[in-house]
């Protein structure tokens, strides 16, 4: 009975170590040339460049791995994560010791500036970045191999894996601004590869656990579950799979703390961002528009017959594209990345709109100089801190001689037109929704 | 050179590190020497025989410029301001001093009060004071201070006794920076860790040597004429 154990055992893992190899066996045909340069050009970015947002998740996790209790209200799973990563590299990371009490400004909003240049001017700043940046690179090249095979046909991989790898987005986001948004997109992409090989309710624990990590992916959820063909039972237990890690996370935070995410999450300031573009009708009486163009979407996703990866893939698109142009969700400059790898899928088939993408990047630009010099120049203190934190950000030098709030705006109205028109072109590429009239051309 | 490396011309390579090399030399930039940037609100108007004012450490030489949260009450005043940039709150010697009328004051964007570079004011404690000698009810101007006394390097004065709050500003100072400086600082910061420079060093230059690699047409491998492929097909 043991060695019968023993050998399905060694069977699976034989199996397990097939699947593995096939995964990575494209491997000879990934494209290296630019893999090789965006990796290049990556190593050099993750020691010099960083924002000061970088800090804030770093400073609590090593609280936490000091024992100390955080008051963390939000995203737990990813402090979770950034802790244990801290306790295996703490070693290498000469000042994180310290950390817990040298940043405290930055939890409580005091002397900010103070314990950011104290981090800066710690004298081994370079290793420290490159190491706390190094698991962010991991699921970067993670969510580049992960793209590479939801590529049709060899040649549109191999576009797939340059358009992520060397996207100017990408690199800002992971290397230079140096936040984790690609914990959270390698398993929006792990869910998407896992609805290829058709192992749905992996796909939806993927999927929960991109939520549970940064909750926009809640956005997509709703597509993910009606964009594939199943029967009502089958949606509920793919809706449960994709919030159950969220609540799994809170309820074991609720045991251990006697607190959850829920009322934070409801509480939170990004909430009214969301809300911020809105329509009065009297009082008491508004409409806002990211939520009302969402429900919208969503009502054509219901109508909409073509139920397969596609339409998902684009109707998660068009939520992004929505959530981007009509909150301020696009001030943030790490948010940028989000749509990035629903764009790629999109852009591959259609490449006659790759340059409508090279536009947003244009004005996504010009829409990051409200960040001024913390989105310009102080991005590169860790190479002289005095030199770059003294350069003039981007309103500095612009307002000598033009309307910088104007430039800005009209980037923010000319960002939102382009993504508009994305979304427009994608709209229009599904079956019409309505019935035919009788007697109309669709009837003959 | 081959056709995917036609980008890769040096005159063009040279001309863009000529132009780094210059934009980066001998430019004088803004340095902030103090700041406290929050505001929640602002006090009452500066009468006559009143002063508003503002203690500071400096953080690096060549002081010259400070940039006040002022209000005006959306109203034109008629009036003089005297700024007054002293060492500390006992000193009667002015190191700067400097007179604007109140229609220069800003009512929605800082104030900026430029005076002489104080050369040796790295870590130096410094008093700056408001005063307006012929401000009266309805015709005066103010200042915007954070109530919680959170800068730690000094705190706001009212008529000469310390308040709990800080008055907000920026104080600035003037630094010239050279390209052979920024990267001097720059590898003199790689010295302090070279464990981790020369591994990075040693990653960067394997890296550049495999897309390099990549990048030449190597010639196929051959054996005595033949091909890899050939030899097999021999075989």
């Amino acid at each position: 009975m043991t060695e019968a154990k023993e050998k399905i055992g060694k069977q699976m893992e034989t199996r397990g170590m097939q699947k593995f190899l096939a995964f990575f066996s494209p491997a000879r045909n990934w494209p290296w040339k630019w893999l090789l340069a965006g990796l290049f050009i990556r190593l050099v970015l993750m020691p010099i460049a960083v924002h000061s947002d970088f800090i804030h998740t770093w400073w609590a996790s090593a609280c936490m791995v000091k024992g100390q209790t955080v008051p963390l209200q939000i995203q737990t799973l990813l402090f979770w994560l950034h802790t244990d990563y801290l306790r295996l590299v703490g070693a290498l990371l000469p000042a994180s010791a310290d950390w817990c009490t040298q940043y405290y400004g930055f939890a409580t909003d005091t002397a900010s500036f103070t314990a950011w240049f104290a981090f800066l001017q710690q004298p081994q700043i370079f290793r420290t970045l490159w190491l706390l940046k190094l698991p962010y690179l991991f699921f970067d090249a993670g969510c580049a191999v992960l793209i590479f095979n939801l590529g049709a046909t060899l040649k549109k991989s191999r576009w797939l894996m340059i358009f992520w790898w060397l996207n100017p987005v990408t690199i800002y986001a992971i290397s230079i601004i140096g936040r984790h948004e690609s914990i959270a997109i390698f398993f929006i992409l792990l869910s998407l590869y896992l609805l290829r090989q058709k192992q749905c309710a992996w796909a939806f624990v993927a999927l929960g656990i991109a939520i549970a990590l940064r909750y926009y992916p809640a956005f997509l959820l709703p597509f993910f579950i009606f964009s594939l063909p199943g029967s009502l039972w089958r949606r509920l237990t793919w809706g449960m799979l994709g919030i159950g890690p969220w609540v799994l996370i809170n309820i074991s935070m609720a045991l251990s703390t006697g607190r959850s995410e829920l009322a934070p999450l409801l509480n939170y300031s990004y909430n009214s961002s969301m809300l911020s573009l809105r329509l009065n009708i009297a009082d008491w009486d508004w409409i806002y528009l990211f939520p009302l163009s969402y429900f919208i979407l969503l009502l054509h996703r219901l109508s909409n017959t073509q139920r397969d990866q596609t339409s998902l893939e684009r109707y998660s698109l068009l939520v992004l594209l929505l959530l981007l142009s009509l909150t301020n969700a696009a001030q943030a400059p790490h948010y940028w990345i989000w749509f990035i790898p629903f764009l790629a899928l999109y852009l591959v088939e259609e490449r006659v709109y790759f340059w409508l993408h090279a536009a947003q990047i244009v004005f996504l630009l010009v829409i990051g100089w409200i960040g001024n010099r913390a989105t310009a120049g102080y991005l590169f203190a860790p190479i002289s801190l005095e030199f770059f934190w003294s350069l003039p950000g981007p309103v500095e030098v612009v307002r000598s001689f033009a309307p910088i709030e104007l430039i800005i705006s009209l980037s923010r109205t000319a960002f939102t037109a382009v993504s508009l028109w994305l979304a427009y072109s994608i709209i229009r590429q599904f079956p019409s929704v309505f019935p035919a009239k009788p007697g109309s051309r669709g009837e003959e | 050179m081959t056709g995917s490396m036609r980008w890769m011309r040096w005159p063009e390579m040279l001309i863009l590190l000529l132009m780094m090399t210059g934009g980066l030399s001998g430019c004088t930039l803004d340095g902030v020497a103090a700041r406290q940037e929050k505001a929640s609100a602002y006090w009452p108007e500066l009468l006559a025989r009143q002063t508003f004012g503002q203690t500071f450490i400096s953080e690096s030489a060549n002081l010259y410029r400070v940039e006040l949260a002022t209000a005006t009450f959306d109203r034109l005043n008629v009036c003089t301001v005297i700024f007054h940039l002293r060492s500390d709150l006992q000193a009667t010697r002015d190191l700067a001093m400097v007179t604007m009328p109140c229609a220069d004051i800003q009512n929605d964007r800082p104030t900026e009060v430029r005076f002489p570079a104080q050369v040796d004011s790295k870590g130096k404690s410094y008093y700056f004071f408001m005063e307006s000698p012929d401000a009266a009810p309805g015709n005066a101007i103010s200042v915007m201070i954070n109530e919680v006394d959170r800068y730690p390097s000094g705190s706001a004065y009212q008529n000469g006794q310390m308040a709990r709050a800080d008055i907000t500003f920026t104080a600035y100072s003037q630094e010239n920076y050279t390209f052979a400086g920024v990267m001097g600082s720059f590898i003199e910061k790689i010295g302090m860790d070279p464990v981790f420079g020369t591994i990075h060093f040693l990653l960067l230059m394997i890296v550049l040597g495999l897309w390099i690699k990549t990048m030449l047409p190597l010639p196929p491998a051959k054996c005595d004429g033949n091909t890899e492929g050939e030899i097999r097909k021999n075989e």
